[in-house]
């Protein structure tokens, strides 16, 4: 190593991150070279030195003005927000999956359930019709309460997403 | 003699690193806190960080009164806020890239303000020198060498200097906090301990002379 390649490696990577072989390398020409080992000497020192930076002290009354803007602003709305937008992602989850549960209820009956509720049997029951039967028009009722079954299931997972992101 | 700046370095980030740990530690308690509605919990946030904060802020702005305000800023924005902080993550940092976005904006600012003024005066008195922070905070005349010759850096270098070398963050936590890439931290860092050795020499020291060569 001359002494402008050792001159590039003092300023290379700092102390803390530079490795042992670089500092074995530096060390050794530096053993060679009293100006070079100067120099390295007075570049440690200079980081030395920054890394004892003194902080610089606060005014003493920062805490007070802190935590009176703070508080005066919002007093801690936050989880109460969080927690809301949270309940509103579940409750419009579950709603939409009893929804679709309903749905799928109405649209497969058993016999005792159509006279008790007063509806038509659709198709008999087994037929590839008792799934498409309800989105073909034959009971509004059940294509209804299965398109806003699933909307709601969409929007209570959206909900919960959208906060999960925001968290991230 | 580097061996032994080599054992005293380790031995400081160690220090340092248990430190950090500790109020690591604290820090995810009082956030918990103040997420639990506990916003009395936010002054050991402000009690933890304030004296980093006011340095990155005087760092930031080279100006005592801003450096206050700005650190006062940045708290109360941080309380606002505290619901969008990831607490799988570090505090500190992420207050230090809330105190960096509003001293860009704030810079930004005074920038054009300044213009306009330089404008309408016609260049006559031109801007006005920024305030001497050091002379009024730091009483010790090496430590304010120190600060003077940090605060004559160029902005990111001087931000990466105090972020880096003070505050004990890591090259990509520097990078995160000024949305850069590491090798620019790097570089920045590069620059500034030449500029710093040059100007912390004593003007008639042999390596001064040979820097100027």
């Amino acid at each position: 190593m001359n002494c402008q390649e050792f001159a590039r490696l003092i300023y290379a990577e700092p102390l803390r991150q530079r490795s042992s072989a670089a500092m074995r390398r530096l060390n050794e020409h530096a053993a060679r070279c009293p100006s070079c080992a100067r120099r390295l000497a007075e570049a440690e020192r200079t980081e030395q030195s920054l890394a004892g930076l003194v902080h610089v002290q606060p005014p003493t009354n920062m805490l007070h003005n802190v935590m009176k803007q703070a508080t005066a602003r919002k007093p801690a709305a936050a989880p109460a927000r969080r927690c809301l937008g949270e309940a509103v992602g579940w409750a419009a989850g579950l709603v939409g999956m009893m929804s679709l549960a309903a749905a799928y209820l109405l649209a497969t009956p058993p016999a005792s359930w159509l006279e008790r509720l007063s509806l038509k049997p659709m198709r008999p029951i087994g037929s590839p019709e008792d799934i498409l039967g309800p989105l073909a028009g034959d009971t509004p009722l059940i294509a209804l309460l299965a398109a806003a079954g699933a909307l709601l299931v969409i929007v209570g997972f959206a909900a919960r997403s959208s906060r999960d992101d925001r968290v991230a | 003699m580097t061996d032994q700046h080599d054992e005293s370095g380790r031995r400081d980030a160690h220090d340092r690193a248990q430190i950090d740990c500790v109020r690591d530690r604290q820090a995810r308690l009082a956030v918990a806190a103040v997420r639990g509605g506990d916003a009395e919990a936010f002054r050991q946030l402000v009690e933890l960080y304030q004296s980093n904060l006011m340095s990155l802020s005087i760092a930031l702005l080279r100006n005592v009164t801003a450096a206050e305000e700005l650190a006062q800023d940045v708290f109360v924005r941080a309380f606002r806020y505290l619901d969008s902080f990831d607490d799988r993550k570090r505090f500190y940092p992420w207050l230090a890239t809330i105190a960096y976005r509003l001293a860009q904006t704030q810079w930004r600012e005074q920038r054009t303000l300044a213009s306009r003024v330089e404008e309408m005066s016609n260049g006559m008195n031109g801007a006005s020198a920024p305030d001497d922070p050091l002379a009024t905070l730091i009483r010790d005349e090496q430590s304010q060498r120190l600060w003077k010759a940090v605060c004559a850096l160029p902005f990111g270098q001087r931000v990466s200097v105090v972020l880096y070398y003070q505050q004990g963050m890591s090259i990509g936590q520097v990078a995160g906090v000024l949305g850069v890439s590491v090798g620019t931290v790097k570089t920045c860092l590069f620059r500034a301990r030449r500029s710093l050795q040059t100007m912390l020499q004593p003007p008639d020291s042999p390596a001064a002379a040979r820097e100027e060569r």
